[in-house]
């Protein structure tokens, strides 16, 4: 049911939306998430397609809330494979805006913030919606991101690195991985938006 | 050559689908739009294209509008905070209120790129919308131009239809006892004539302002 993937560029993006094997019963139940779980030793990040049920989901996060799930309003397996049926046979435009919220809860983050939909918490995040080929392609580069040994930011006119490596001359307090996951969500969607009005 | 393709897209097909890319886009419709002026398909170009902007924007706005109010609640961006969190649970001690200016810096930095890439969102919507209008004047006063052609038509029609009721009048086959007067013809050829002259004179006049 799991498959599990290393987050690399060179990754395949095709996957079937509907697998054979969930039973059509259950496909209305069931949602692509993208699973980014930091190892151990906090260097490798490891990036996991999976196939799950909300009840699934429920039990891996147990800090949040029902309306939450309400709030995210995610897409099931067996949804999307209706929704991209009808805009086979119906051409209809997608005028929708996105929810935006990042909500702390009590040992998660429930965020939507434009294409991605996330749940985090100390040791893992879950994108959902990870059907979606854009949705993959942006855990992935997130999941890279987070992985890579050597990156600064401009902030208040400071460069601040963060240094993975061992033997990285300047190196900041680490950043836990949920505020790191938060920031490289925004970061991600904060760079799309920049590409598309500046077309760099 | 993308930009001419995304530009054929942008005007033969529906836009939020495929307008992507808007800064070179916008560019390009400035430019044909401007060379076709008094075409109305002109207008038509850029109503996809701010449409597509306009959701955009909402985008952006509720991104930023999504930041700034986790920017205000300082209990938001603490409990954001959940290893700091639980490890200041398992001493028995709450987060100080200073503990979260990590956070807070992330988040002023994601909210400053937001704005200025709404500034430029803004700035693009309003060199549509002063496209759309310049195109909007520049249509009224060619149907204007028109109008006005249409009423001098009008007017040369009413001049000359004086001179020939008149003619109408004295071609009747009726006997009125002026047949064989004396230079009645000149007359009233030269009134119906001056008549209609006059009235084209005065309307003329009246709309060049004169009166």
């Amino acid at each position: 049911m799991a498959t599990s993937i290393t987050s690399s560029t060179q990754q395949s993006l095709k996957d079937d939306i509907l697998p054979t094997t969930i039973p059509p019963s259950d496909i209305n139940d069931t949602y692509a998430v993208a699973i980014i779980t930091p190892n151990s030793d906090n260097k490798n990040i490891k990036l996991s397609n999976q196939r799950l049920s909300i009840q699934q989901i429920v039990e891996q996060l147990p800090g949040t809330h029902a309306r939450d799930f309400f709030s995210l309003s995610l897409t099931s397996l067996g949804d999307a494979s209706r929704k991209r049926k009808m805009i086979r046979q119906h051409y209809s435009v997608r005028n929708s805006i996105h929810p935006w919220f990042i909500l702390p809860r009590e040992s998660e983050i429930v965020m939507s913030f434009g294409c991605v939909r996330a749940i985090i918490n100390q040791e893992s995040a879950m994108i959902f919606d990870a059907h979606k080929p854009t949705i993959k392609q942006q855990a992935m580069r997130i999941s890279d991101q987070l992985m890579r040994k050597d990156r600064f930011a401009f902030r208040d006119g400071e460069i601040i690195f963060h240094n993975n490596g061992k033997n990285g001359k300047q190196q900041t307090n680490k950043t836990p991985f949920e505020i790191d996951m938060v920031e490289q969500c925004i970061a991600s969607v904060c760079t799309m938006y920049s590409r598309r009005i500046r077309y760099v | 050559m993308i930009v001419h393709l995304s530009v054929y897209l942008l005007t033969n097909l529906p836009a939020p689908l495929f307008i992507r890319l808007y800064e070179p886009i916008v560019n390009s419709l400035m430019d044909r739009v401007a060379n076709e002026a008094f075409s109305p398909s002109g207008l038509h170009k850029l109503v996809p294209a701010k449409d597509s902007l306009q959701h955009f924007e909402m985008n952006v706005k509720g991104a930023l509008h999504c930041l700034t109010s986790l920017l205000e609640s300082d209990e938001d961006m603490i409990d954001l905070q959940l290893t700091a969190k639980s490890n200041a649970k398992k001493e028995n001690r709450t987060l100080p209120l200073e503990s979260h200016d990590n956070v807070e810096m992330v988040l002023e930095e994601y909210a400053r790129q937001l704005n200025s890439i709404l500034l430029e969102i803004d700035y693009m919507l309003s060199r549509v919308q002063s496209k759309q209008d310049m195109l909007a004047l520049s249509l009224d006063a060619y149907r204007n131009r028109m109008i006005r052609m249409n009423l001098y038509l009008t007017i040369g029609g009413i001049s000359l239809a004086f001179g020939t009721a008149v003619a109408g009048f004295f071609g009747m086959n009726v006997i009125n006892g002026m047949e064989h007067a004396e230079g009645i013809f000149e007359c009233v050829v030269a009134g119906s004539c001056l008549f209609g002259g006059g009235f084209l004179g005065a309307c003329y006049s009246y709309l060049n302002g004169s009166r």
